[in-house]
C-alpha cells in the first residue's frame, strides 16, 4: 500500500503547476464575493435577521455547476497523461501497484479541489463577520463539506475514466460526455422513463413521484443539489421535492405539490442516508470500474 | 537461484508476435548483456519482467516470485531504468529521488545519489529543462536507491555522450560487485562487451545466440568470413552450406555469398557449394570480428538457429 506516496507526490506536482492557487483564488473570489458586495454596500439587507442560510440557497446552483467541471478537467488525464508521456513507466518502475496509482490520484486530486473549496468558504465566512448578516455555521460548512464531497465525487468518476482510457483524448471524450450525459440528458431520460411507465405500466400518483426523485439522485449533482436543499428546507421530503422546483412560481408549486405527494416520511430510498450514499457510490464504484480495466492492460 | 527465469514466453500483439517461445536464464550476481537489433523484442521482454505487459503465454519469474502475481515484490527489489520512459516535468531532480526513496521505504540520501550519476549541481532545476542524457541519469539514480537485488537497465547508454556512457558502465561494475544482478540490454555491441559476464542476442522475438563474451572471442578466433562469389545464388544452396558442420551463418549477397565458418570448414563449403549446382568464380576470406558476430546474428535476413555460436 503506497498510494499516499503516490498521492503526495501527484499533489506536489499540482502545486507546481499553480492549479492550487488559481482555483483558490477562484473560489475565494466566487464565495467571498456576496459577503463582500454587502460590505461595499452593492447588496442593501433590511433590518430582519438574515442569516448565510440565504447565501447556500443562493450559491447552490453556481457551485452544482463549478465543481464538476473544474473536477473533470483537472483530473480527466491524470492517468493517461503519464501513459502518453512515459511517466507512467517510471512512476510504475517503482513499488507501486496499478491500484496505489488509481487510488493515489484520486486522492492526490481530490486535495487539489478541496483545498480551494474549502479556503473559498472559510475566507467567505471571515468576510460575513464583518456584515450584519448571521453567520449560521451548521448549514454554512455543512454546504462547504459537501461542495469539497461533490468535487471529490467528480474527481473519482475523472480519475476512473482516466485509468480505463487509452489516451487522454479519450479520457476527455469520456469525462465529458459523463458530464454532458447527466447535466443535459438525465432528467429527459427520467421523465422520459417516467412518461412511459405511466402510460404502458400504469404507474402513476405517488409512485410516480417517488420513482422520479429517486432516478433524479442517482445523478451526483441532484444527489449533491437535494442535500445542500436539506440545509434549507425543513424534511426531506420536502428537499427531494426541491429537484423537481424550476425557476419561477410554477416549479415552487410543482416542489409543494411533490412535498405533499410524498407526506411526512420519505421511502429509504429517498433518505438523507440514501442520497449520501449514491455520492459514496459514485466515489468507489468509478475508480474501482477504472482500475479492473487498467489492471488488465499492457502499457 | 535464477533472477530471471523466463521459460516458454511468448507475447503477441495483435498479429504481431514481439517474443517468441523464450526461454532465458539469468543466475544470480551475473551481469548479462541483452543485445539485439532495434524491434527485436528487448524491451517487450524487460516490460515482460515489469509486469507492464503480461506474457500471451509461458511464465516469468522474477528473484523467485511469479512476475505479474508478485509484481510489487519484484520491483521492491528490482531498480529500474525503463525505456520510452518520460520524467515529471515539474518536478525538481531531488523530488524526484526522494520519490524513489519514499516509494521504496529505502534509507538513501538524494543528494548522494544524484551526486553518483553526476547530476548533484541539478538537484534543484525541474526536470523538464533536463537533457535527455540526464533525465536519463535521474532515472537510473531513481534505479539504484534501496540497493536493489536486481538492475534492468533498457538501453541505459540512450542520450549519453561517451563520457557518459563510461559512467553508466562504472556503475554496473560497482553494483555488480555489491552483489547485485545487473541485466541490460543494448543495441550496439561494444556498450555490453566491456561489463558482461554473458550476453544473449536476440531476434525477432527468439534468442539466436548465448555465450559469454570470452566465448564468442574465442569463436571469433577461429572463425573466418568467407565470401564466394557464384554465378548464381540457386534454391537451397544457403541450407546446404549451414548443413556443413563448422558454419554458423551463412547469407546472400547479390551474387556472392557470405559464410561465417571455422577455418577447417572451408573446403567443406566450396564443396558444398559445387555440390549445389552453383559454380564458384571467385573467392576470399577474411578475419572475422566480434562486431562482424554480432551483425551476422542480427543484421542479416536469414537467422542462424539458436544454440549454433555455442557450439562454434
Amino acid at each position: 500500500m503506497t498510494w499516499q506516496v503516490v498521492a503526495r507526490k501527484d499533489f506536489q506536482d499540482a502545486v507546481r503547476s499553480h492549479w492550487l492557487w488559481v482555483l483558490s483564488a477562484l473560489f475565494v473570489a466566487v464565495l467571498a464575493m456576496p459577503p463582500a458586495l454587502v460590505i461595499a454596500g452593492f447588496i442593501q439587507i433590511g433590518q430582519g435577521g438574515l442569516t448565510t442560510d440565504l447565501f447556500v440557497f443562493l450559491l447552490r446552483d453556481t457551485m452544482t455547476l463549478l465543481v464538476p467541471i473544474i473536477a473533470v478537467v483537472l483530473a480527466y488525464a491524470s492517468i493517461t497523461e503519464e501513459r502518453d508521456s512515459g511517466t507512467l513507466k517510471l512512476l510504475l518502475s517503482l513499488p507501486h501497484s496499478r491500484r496505489d496509482v488509481v487510488v493515489g490520484k484520486a486522492v492526490g486530486r481530490g486535495g487539489v479541489i478541496v483545498l480551494p473549496v474549502v479556503a473559498g468558504f472559510v475566507v467567505a465566512a471571515v468576510v460575513f463577520l464583518a456584515t450584519p448578516v448571521a453567520l449560521n455555521a451548521g448549514p454554512f460548512f455543512a454546504f462547504a463539506a459537501l461542495s469539497a464531497v461533490l468535487g471529490v465525487v467528480f474527481v473519482a468518476i475523472s480519475v476512473g475514466i482516466s485509468a480505463g482510457a487509452r489516451s487522454s483524448r479519450s479520457a476527455m471524450i469520456g469525462t465529458v460526455g459523463v458530464y454532458v450525459f447527466f447535466t443535459l440528458f438525465w432528467n429527459q431520460f427520467v421523465n422520459g422513463a417516467i412518461r412511459l411507465l405511466h402510460d404502458y405500466a400504469g404507474v402513476g400518483g405517488t409512485a410516480q413521484v417517488k420513482l422520479q426523485l429517486f432516478l433524479k439522485i442517482l445523478d451526483p449533482s441532484q444527489a449533491y443539489k437535494t442535500l445542500v436543499a436539506r440545509l434549507f428546507t425543513a424534511s426531506a421530503a420536502a428537499a427531494r421535492a426541491n429537484l423537481v422546483s424550476g425557476s419561477g412560481l410554477q416549479g415552487q408549486l410543482n416542489a409543494q405539490l411533490y412535498a405533499q405527494a410524498l407526506g411526512k416520511s420519505v421511502p429509504f430510498y429517498l433518505s438523507d442516508p440514501f442520497v449520501a450514499l449514491v455520492l459514496i457510490a459514485w466515489l468507489v464504484a468509478a475508480p474501482a470500474v477504472g482500475y479492473y480495466a487498467f489492471r488488465e492492460a499492457d502499457l | 537461484m535464477s533472477a530471471i527465469e523466463l521459460s516458454r514466453v511468448t507475447k503477441r500483439f495483435g498479429d504481431v508476435t514481439a517474443v517468441r517461445h523464450l526461454d532465458l536464464e539469468v543466475p544470480e550476481g551475473e551481469v548479462y548483456g541483452f543485445l539485439g537489433p532495434n524491434g527485436a523484442g528487448k524491451s517487450t521482454t524487460i516490460n515482460l519482467l515489469l509486469d507492464f505487459v503480461r506474457p500471451t503465454s509461458g511464465s516469468v519469474t522474477v528473484l523467485g516470485l511469479d512476475a505479474r502475481e508478485d509484481s510489487v515484490a519484484v520491483r521492491r527489489r528490482t531498480g529500474v531504468l525503463p525505456e520510452g520512459f518520460d520524467v515529471y516535468g515539474r518536478l525538481t531532480g531531488r523530488q524526484h529521488v526522494e520519490f524513489a526513496i519514499e516509494s521504496k521505504a529505502a534509507d538513501d540520501e538524494p543528494d548522494a545519489v544524484l551526486e553518483r550519476v553526476g547530476i548533484a549541481d541539478a538537484a534543484d532545476r525541474r526536470a523538464g529543462g533536463y537533457s535527455k542524457g540526464m533525465r536519463q541519469r535521474l532515472a537510473l539514480g531513481m534505479a539504484l536507491v534501496g540497493k536493489p537485488d536486481l538492475l534492468v537497465l533498457d538501453e541505459p547508454s540512450t542520450g549519453l555522450d561517451p563520457n557518459g556512457a563510461r559512467e553508466m558502465r562504472t556503475i554496473v561494475r560497482e553494483e555488480h560487485e555489491r552483489g547485485a544482478t545487473v541485466f541490460f540490454s543494448s543495441h550496439i555491441l561494444g556498450q555490453v562487451e566491456a561489463v558482461c559476464d554473458r550476453v544473449g542476442i536476440l531476434r525477432d522475438g527468439q534468442l539466436v545466440a548465448e555465450d559469454t563474451v570470452e566465448g564468442l572471442r574465442d569463436a571469433v578466433g577461429t572463425e573466418a568470413r568467407l565470401r564466394v562469389t557464384v554465378d548464381r545464388v540457386a534454391d537451397g544452396v544457403l541450407d546446404a552450406v549451414r548443413e556443413v558442420e563448422g558454419v554458423s551463418a551463412a547469407t546472400a549477397d547479390g551474387d556472392r555469398l557470405v559464410v561465417t565458418c571455422v577455418d577447417a570448414a572451408k573446403t567443406g563449403v566450396l564443396g558444398a557449394i559445387e555440390a549445389a549446382g552453383v559454380t564458384v568464380s571467385d573467392f576470399e576470406t577474411e578475419e572475422a570480428s566480434l562486431e562482424d558476430l554480432f551483425m551476422a546474428y542480427t543484421a542479416d535476413e536469414a537467422a542462424p538457429e539458436p544454440g549454433e555460436a555455442a557450439e562454434a
